[in-house]
């Protein structure tokens, strides 16, 4: 609980909903001495560059993925619809859905957003209490200047993140004439809905900010810039009006002042939904292939040890070294655990599970020829807790194809005894062990003892007994999650690869270059020793330089 | 503000009219063009995320006997049941050449399969490195939309029907579900087809006025007032090109000329040609399926389906409108992802998706039932082309070309050294109809080891296009009279 000591967590985690306008209609957090000034959008802050040596990142204006734009509806006009997950092109993964090098402008695009825009202004429209929340005035007719100013000013900060500059102002507020036009104020507050939620710089985070003397090709990012990359990092939204203030009254421009509303934002009930998000693209169950009741208790329960281990500040190693886990008598059942009676923390015991790796989610992930890939299952810990590439199989070798069996190997360790001689051994050897390590467990998470019989198939693979016994080449041989578990962190590659991924996410780079890399060296030294705590990783994070300043990119 | 809407169902019927050949009126049949114009030549390309077998040579889809009024097979009775079976061409015995000892044939791809084998068909060039395959030019639909003219601001529709992966594991979007790439100076860029059947509708339609008065007047302000948010939005980003690093003001350029392209489609007016009319609003689009495992044993029936049926009969029509508007004379149609594993349980009880299919989880029936679903969902446009009459007496059909090609064959698969592999481009088909050029209607050609994109090429050629596709560069005279 140390986090939330020292954070002062407690009350907001147990007061749980989050108001997308907060309680008093700014969503300020208490005592966080906001004030109305606008402060024009401009940094404040001093004129020196980063750091000696600091290693800044190339950053370009990324897309909001359909996930953050649904959730900036939600918040910009309550709307809980979700319709832009529905109507706007899928964000591909790589594995995570912000990926910039996957943004490509497209008509597509482009009529969705129009579309998208349309209907939440009509629906908002429709909603005669939720139109008042977020126009925050009653006009007193239909060509009320002053209330209509006052919904310009207030809206827009919010859509664009950033104070509106006179031009703009002038530009909507000509609006007006529309309602004038058809005697009804709300016309206006349509066009003018309709109008932010397709301007480019609601799309997209556009991140300019001002050139660093004699650092040529380097920009400190404005407070305003540096708001909207931490609010869309932690909470996976459009900054809330305190963290908005802050940036117009320049406190968002050194390291200090960063920490501290990064500390405020982990506090938002929202955080939590973020960080899981993140944890369910990076372990590859985010959609799960299961039926429905059966994939939300997986969900549940891998999103509750997330939220414990982070929100409650465990150490980060207790993800994968936990030994306990959040089940309801459903979820108990199938995994074959004690039945805890109501949703709650269940021991593993000696079963050997521990953390999330024993969840069904994880393990459900890329199975193949209807059971289990001890290979498949390598090379999601190699490449997604390891960070290591995995190299496509050679000419010759077909993935989707079964590895054929015979007479006398046709279970799983026996057929890949045979299959993984010669050119492919080199690979293989580096992946199938460690899924074998796992075949305890099948592709829904319950322990078995023997393989899953295929009908299809001549033999019967349920003769085939599971030795259980894996190993990590190099490191250590283990069985069953718990075991794997130990192991990773023994090894020291987990944490470097945590930082890895988070940077993956937090700045919508797939393909890192030698300045991320610096980045993640920097971070990993300075928060992802042995033992460390995923809050502190993220607030050192945003409070690097790099995370304040920003590369030109260079065009390939 | 929607001017009007109509129950799904309704809308589907009223479609669904079209296409059952009622008796050509008078009323029905457009005016005669000015000076005399000839008949507009219109062009689609579609495809199929499914190898025609994974058990034998032409599986349970391809006739065994070449000429007109051929077998129908398994996969075939969708064109019967949809009456246009004399409609729609089958071009068989087709090979996708591979790369082999470093030489890499014209139009041919690496031996890897799946996401390899759209490019030399849709753009006629070859694929990779290694699995990436997209393709190196220009995709016919793209090229066609170029040559054909037309409305200049829908020059070519580029949709898909399957509006997810179904896969889980994060293994969604990109060019799994793309099909068109298009030339743009000395980039080729891919296009990002439309999946939401209430966009594609929004989209063609803006412009259009409702024939209810009050819908009409409220339509026009409404119209008005989006050109005015469009040219704020245009305003404001062109503001920031000349603070943008050079990789964004690429980014923001291409956002904004979007943004142009969709000012233009505002300021298009409702063609006055007859039968051009603006159809039901289709409401919201159908949900979209969970994701399954078409080989797990937790299989469910109702994940990995999006009502792809519905979807297709919304694009269909609105690629069949389109053309009787004259907004466009080229569109891409894809029926299923790359690599497709949509849910078969509604399409012969399979419990299973399509690509488990094609290697071994279902019968050699259950994957003629997979082929023959991208059938039906062809010979329905094929059907809609049909039912719409033209001046000379003939139907708008008869002045396409649309070709349905599919991921692969069956046969040799030079990736794992295996024979009747759905993993192979030999044995491959490719459905044509229409008859632009003297394309031969309702026949099966036997084009033994001519490439799939010599298919395309011909239905190109038959259109109008002079010269070849990417490396190809012979037409199979055999699909023309």
């Amino acid at each position: 609980m140390r986090m939330i000591r020292r954070l002062g967590l407690t009350g907001l985690l147990a007061t749980g909903c989050y108001s997308g306008l907060g309680a008093d209609g700014d969503g300020n957090p208490a005592g966080s001495g906001a004030n109305d000034d606008d402060g024009g959008g401009s940094a404040t802050g001093p004129d020196d560059g980063p750091e000696q040596g600091a290693a800044v990142p190339a950053g370009g204006m990324r897309r909001l993925s359909t996930d953050e734009y649904d959730n900036t509806l939600r918040d910009l006009l309550l709307d809980e619809s979700g319709s832009g997950s529905a109507l706007l092109p899928a964000d591909p993964r790589t594995p995570f859905d912000n990926d910039l090098d996957q943004q490509i402008a497209s008509q597509a695009l482009i009529e969705g957003a129009y579309l998208l825009a349309g209907d939440a202004a009509t629906r908002l429209l429709g909603d005669a209490a939720r139109r008042d929340q977020v126009v925050g005035c009653i006009p007193d007719g239909a060509a009320d200047a002053n209330c209509f100013t006052q919904f310009i000013d207030r809206f827009g900060r919010r859509a664009l993140r950033r104070p509106l500059t006179d031009a703009e102002r002038t530009d909507f507020l000509a609006l007006l004439d529309y309602a004038t036009e058809a005697g009804d104020f709300y016309v206006a507050v349509d066009t003018a809905i309709r109008t932010f939620l397709q301007e480019p710089e609601f799309l997209y985070r556009v991140e300019v900010g001002e050139p660093v003397p004699a650092e040529p090709g380097l920009f400190r990012l404005k407070d305003h810039e540096v708001g909207t990359r931490m609010s869309y990092f932690l909470l996976g939204t459009t900054p809330p009006d305190w963290l908005l203030d802050r940036a117009d009254a320049g406190e968002l421009a050194d390291a200090d002042g960063v920490r501290g509303a990064a500390v405020e934002l982990l506090k938002d009930p929202r955080a939590k939904a973020r960080i899981a998000r993140f944890h369910a693209l990076w372990l590859g169950y985010e959609a799960l292939p299961e039926s429905i009741e059966l994939s939300a208790a997986m969900r549940e329960e891998s999103d509750k040890l997330v939220e414990r281990v982070v929100f409650e500040d465990e150490p980060y190693s207790e993800l994968f070294l936990s030994s306990s886990t959040w089940i309801d008598d459903y979820l108990a059942e199938h995994y074959g655990l004690p039945l805890p009676g109501t949703s709650a923390w269940v021991d593993y015991g000696d079963s050997g599970r521990a953390g999330i790796l024993s969840h069904g989610s994880f393990l459900s992930a890329f199975p193949k020829f209807g059971d289990t890939s001890p290979t498949q299952r390598g090379i999601l810990i190699k490449t997604r807790l390891f960070c290591q590439e995995i190299p496509p199989p050679p000419p010759g070798v077909s993935a989707d194809d079964k590895p054929p069996a015979t007479e006398d190997a046709f279970c799983k360790e026996d057929v890949a005894a045979v299959h993984s001689q010669g050119e492919c051994g080199g690979c293989h050897m580096q992946m199938d062990p460690i899924g074998f390590g796992l075949e305890n467990y099948d592709q829904t998470g319950r322990y078995r003892t023997h393989e899953t019989d295929n009908p299809e198939t001549p033999q019967d693979e349920s003769t085939c007994e599971i030795a259980g016994k894996g190993s990590v080449p190099g490191i250590g041989e283990f069985r069953g999650p718990a075991e794997l578990a130990g192991l990773m962190f023994e090894s020291g590659l987990v944490e470097r690869c945590v930082v890895t991924q988070l940077y993956r996410f937090a700045m919508g780079r797939a393909q890192l270059d030698a300045n991320d890399t610096e980045f993640i060296d920097v971070l990993q030294e300075r928060a992802a020793a042995p033992g460390f705590h995923f809050s502190d990783l993220a607030l050192e994070f945003v409070a690097q330089d790099g995370f304040r300043f920003r590369r030109e990119e260079t065009l390939p | 503000m929607k001017p009007f809407r109509l129950d799904r169902r309704t809308f589907l019927r009223g479609a669904a009219g079209i296409a059952v050949g009622l008796p050509m009126l008078e009323a029905m049949l457009p005016p005669a063009r000015a000076g005399g114009d000839p008949i507009p030549k219109r062009f689609v390309t579609s495809w199929g995320g499914i190898s025609l077998s994974g058990y034998s040579a032409g599986g349970l889809v391809v006739p065994s006997a070449a000429g007109p009024a051929y077998e129908i097979t398994r996969g075939l009775k969708p064109l019967e049941e949809l009456g246009v079976a004399d409609k729609v061409t089958i071009v068989s015995h087709l090979l996708l050449p591979w790369e082999e000892d470093g030489v890499m044939p014209p139009g041919g791809r690496t031996i890897e399969f799946h996401y390899n084998t759209l490019g030399p068909q849709a753009a006629g060039t070859h694929t990779g490195p290694a699995r990436d395959g997209a393709p190196k030019g220009p995709t016919a639909d793209q090229i066609m939309g170029d040559e054909l003219g037309g409305d200049p601001v829908f020059r070519a529709l580029a949709y898909r029907v399957q509006p997810a992966s179904y896969s889980g594991g994060n293994t969604i979007g990109g060019n799994n579900g793309r099909m068109s790439w298009r030339q743009d100076g000395d980039d080729l860029i891919s296009v990002e087809p439309i999946v939401s059947p209430r966009v594609a509708f929004e989209s063609l339609f803006t412009g259009f006025v409702p024939p209810d008065p009050a819908e009409a007047a409220a339509a026009a302000l409404l119209l008005r007032r989006n050109k005015s948010v469009l040219d704020i939005v245009d305003r404001h980003g062109s503001g920031w090109l000349d603070r943008l690093g050079a990789a964004d003001k690429m980014r923001m350029e291409r956002h904004l000329d979007e943004i142009r392209a969709l000012e233009d489609r505002l300021n298009q007016m409702q063609p006055e040609l007859a039968n051009c009319k603006m159809l039901p609003d289709p409401g919201d689009d159908w949900p979209i399926g969970e994701a399954f495992l078409g080989d797990g044993n937790s299989y469910s029936p109702d994940a990995g389906y999006s009502d792809e049926i519905g979807r297709n009969e919304i694009l269909t029509d609105l690629i069949t409108m389109a053309f009787v508007c004259d907004r466009t004379r080229a569109a891409s149609i894809m029926l299923t992802e790359w690599k497709c594993y949509m849910n078969m349980f509604n399409f012969g009880g399979w419990e299973s998706d399509m690509h488990e299919l094609t290697h071994g989880k279902g019968p050699e029936e259950s994957v003629a039932d997979a082929v023959g679903f991208h059938v039906r969902q062809f010979g329905t446009l094929v059907a809609k082309l049909a039912a719409r009459p033209e001046v000379d007496g003939k139907t708008m059909l008869d002045h396409c070309a649309l070709v349905l090609f599919l991921e692969g064959g069956n046969g040799w698969n030079p990736e794992s050294l295996v024979e009747n592999s759905a993993h192979s481009t030999e044995n491959m088909a490719c459905f044509v109809a229409g008859g632009a050029g003297g394309l031969k209607q309702g026949e099966h050609i036997i084009a033994t080891n001519r490439h799939p994109g010599e298919v395309v090429l011909t239905a190109m050629q038959a259109v109008g296009h002079q010269g070849g596709l990417g490396e190809l560069t012979d037409p199979i005279d055999e699909m023309r009279a």
